[in-house]
């Protein structure tokens, strides 16, 4: 038998058939060898994986998260208001405006002379006499509000015809495009200055009333002007990505065995591109906060007396030799805001882009 | 490849006449106009005004006119000073030019430079301080960058006067329009250099004994600049926005501060035309980078 088995196998030498007789059953330890040891992995854990090793970006994530806290709660603390002047025992007080960081004024310092307390004046005060630390707070409040809407506009809008765009295909999708096409070789910087500026002038008196009138004209405008014209980068990506997923096999399995659209897109097609959804939203955040920033200081940005981070560093460019510190102050808190956001958006993407992962 | 600059010149076209429609209704949709807190309230008075500015016909005839005026280079008179609007843009661009031609040539050549040093020194320190500099200054807003070196720099400091000799200085307005090119080119270039020095043929040429200089320079760089060469166009739109807060910080006669100074003004023909204007400019800029980056890497398909 044996021999037969060996004679058999001489007559074909090239073939890859396998002489059994060669091999032997794995022993118990042999097997405990090639059990996996590791958990099994799935795309979201190995993106939070690499995601907190990067030291830099969890530092940012940190960073980010403090300042989020600080500017919940600080309002509710301190005892001054963003819009309004200090008072003393209900009195104006004259000497009060444009104080250093921590110092008092004449008649703060008599009142707590007399045994009152007053909360300090930690980064001094204002042309108006109103706390500056206060308006930094709400200014940042404001800043990463607009950055945060904007994206969330930006993404809802360029989600939603990207995505339509790119599963309807055909001439829809061409049709689509062009008008995307012509709006992306707009010049954003021209339109959103004469829009913001046209909105501004016109849609104040339509408003009152109605809660955008405490939203303001400038950031109501800001909001209108991305809604309009910074979507058309997010509908092209997002286009592509479903162009390019829906061409994929596991897409065609799915059709295969009879999955409805809907499941299609829940669970193959979305899950596929989210990551660089996510990515390019965190990025857009810092360059809302920038445009907002630059519309400051062209005097379109948010309205008086609501301070934003761009409205304080622009107004402070006033007076700069004698009171540096009104700049520095709102710079620094734009340059943190916009910095953390950079490093985190760079960090997810070094995390979760398919296209970088090895 | 005819085809393709066709169909670009058409969508440039395209733009430029939607940009003029934008530009124009939304102007006009500022209701009452710019004569409504004036004090002459003479009927006479106003009508006349209205009919200096083309005003008192309807809006379609206004804007027919206002095109073909256009084609004419005249872009109508100023609401504040009564000057021609043209003048003034020919006066002012000069200045703008100058400096944003400075600061695109500043920003490619240091760019490019900073780039390949922390490409070829990767992860050294001085890998570190530049990509450390240039993340600082890609996240400071460039109105507060271009205040703080006037403020150091020039007054406290000394060292670069706003004025010399009764002409203003380029120095800073170049330097501080030139950081944040600077700083998105670095890394640009950077990340490209990466990706091609670990190409194929940069092994084949080193093997070969390529001197390692003649490696980067004629193998590596190369290549490596064609990222750049697309951010032109942002670059351009950039240094436009640039010159609006470098003027208006250092106060050069240049076209951005005109701009910024039309809107603090209200003067509404003056946003008109010089929006035109510069977007007629940005429009044209941008179809010849992007025709430029066609050309020269041949590996780019016409579609």
């Amino acid at each position: 038998m044996k021999d037969d088995h060996s004679k058999e196998f001489k007559k074909h030498p090239l073939s890859l058939q396998i002489d059994l007789s060669k091999f032997t059953l794995a022993s118990d330890e042999e097997k405990r060898n090639l059990d996996v040891m590791r958990e099994p992995s799935s795309f979201w854990r190995d993106g939070f994986r690499n995601f907190r090793k990067n030291r830099m970006a969890m530092v940012s994530l940190i960073a980010l998260f403090a300042i989020i806290i600080a500017i919940v709660i600080l309002p509710a603390v301190i005892p001054y208001k963003y819009g309004e002047t200090i008072r003393i025992n209900g009195q104006r007080d004259q000497t009060v405006s444009n104080l250093y960081p921590m110092k008092w004024s004449e008649k703060e310092q008599e009142y707590i002379d007399n045994g009152g307390k007053l909360f300090p004046h930690i980064m001094g005060t204002d042309q108006l006499g109103r706390d500056y630390f206060i308006r930094v707070v709400v200014g940042t409040r404001i800043s990463l509000i607009v950055g945060f809407f904007a994206s969330l506009i930006v993404l809802v809008i360029g989600l939603l015809y990207g995505s339509v765009s790119g599963f309807l295909g055909g001439k829809v999708d061409l049709v689509m495009m062009r008008i995307v096409d012509v709006i992306y070789s707009l010049p954003d910087t021209l339109m959103i200055i004469l829009l913001s500026f046209v909105l501004k002038e016109t849609i104040g008196k339509q408003i009152q009333g109605t809660i955008f009138a405490r939203m303001g004209t400038g950031m109501l405008s800001m909001f209108i002007v991305f809604g309009l014209l910074y979507w058309v980068s997010m509908a092209r990506l997002i286009r592509g990505q479903i162009l390019s997923i829906k061409e994929n096999e596991f897409v065609l399995a799915a059709n295969a065995v009879g999955s409805s659209k809907s499941r299609v897109i829940r669970k193959h097609i979305l899950p596929n591109c989210i990551s660089v959804i996510i990515i390019s939203t965190a990025l857009q955040i810092p360059s809302a906060i920038f445009t907002e920033s630059f519309l400051s200081f062209l005097g379109l940005g948010v309205a008086v007396p609501m301070p934003s981070l761009g409205s304080l560093a622009s107004e402070a460019r006033e007076g700069i030799q004698i009171y540096p510190f009104k700049l520095i102050f709102p710079a620094v808190m734009i340059s943190l805001i916009v910095l953390t956001l950079n490093l985190i958006g760079d960090g997810l993407r070094d995390a979760f882009d398919p296209k970088l992962r090895k | 490849m005819w085809q393709y600059i066709v169909k670009r010149v058409l969508l440039a076209i395209v733009t430029v006449f939607i940009v003029i429609a934008i530009t124009f209704f939304a102007m006009h949709a500022i209701k009452g106009g710019p004569f409504d807190k004036e004090k002459a309230s003479d009927p006479a008075v106003i009508k006349a005004l209205l009919e200096r500015y083309d005003l008192h016909r309807p809006l379609g005839q206004q804007f027919f006119s206002y095109i073909g005026k256009l084609f004419q280079g005249d872009l109508g008179i100023s609401m504040r000073n009564g000057r021609e609007i043209s003048r003034t843009i020919s006066d002012s661009f000069a200045v703008s030019a100058k400096v944003g031609g400075y600061s695109v040539l500043v920003s490619l050549v240091v760019g490019l430079t900073l780039g390949m040093i922390a490409a070829l020194r990767r992860n050294k320190l001085i890998d570190r301080v530049i990509i450390f500099f240039t993340t600082l200054f890609q996240s400071v807003p460039g109105f507060v960058m271009a205040t703080l070196l006037l403020l150091i720099f020039a007054q406290q400091l000394g060292w670069f006067p706003v004025y010399r000799q009764g002409n203003p200085s380029y120095f800073l307005p170049v330097l501080s329009m030139s950081l944040y090119p600077i700083a998105y080119i670095t890394r640009l270039t950077k990340s490209s250099m990466l990706d091609v020095l670990a190409d194929d043929y940069i092994r084949t040429a080193r093997s070969k004994g390529v001197h390692p200089v003649a490696v980067v320079a004629k193998h590596a760089l190369r290549n490596a600049v064609l990222p750049v060469v697309t951010y032109l166009g942002p670059m351009i739109a950039y240094t436009l926005t640039g010159s609006m807060v470098v003027e208006t910080v250092f106060t050069l006669p240049g076209l951005g501060l005109e701009f910024v100074k039309s809107i603090m003004n209200r003067d509404y023909t003056m946003i008109m035309g010089t929006t035109i204007f510069l977007a007629i400019f940005m429009v044209f800029m941008t179809l010849v980078s992007d025709l430029i980056y066609k050309v020269i890497d041949p590996r780019i398909k016409f579609e």
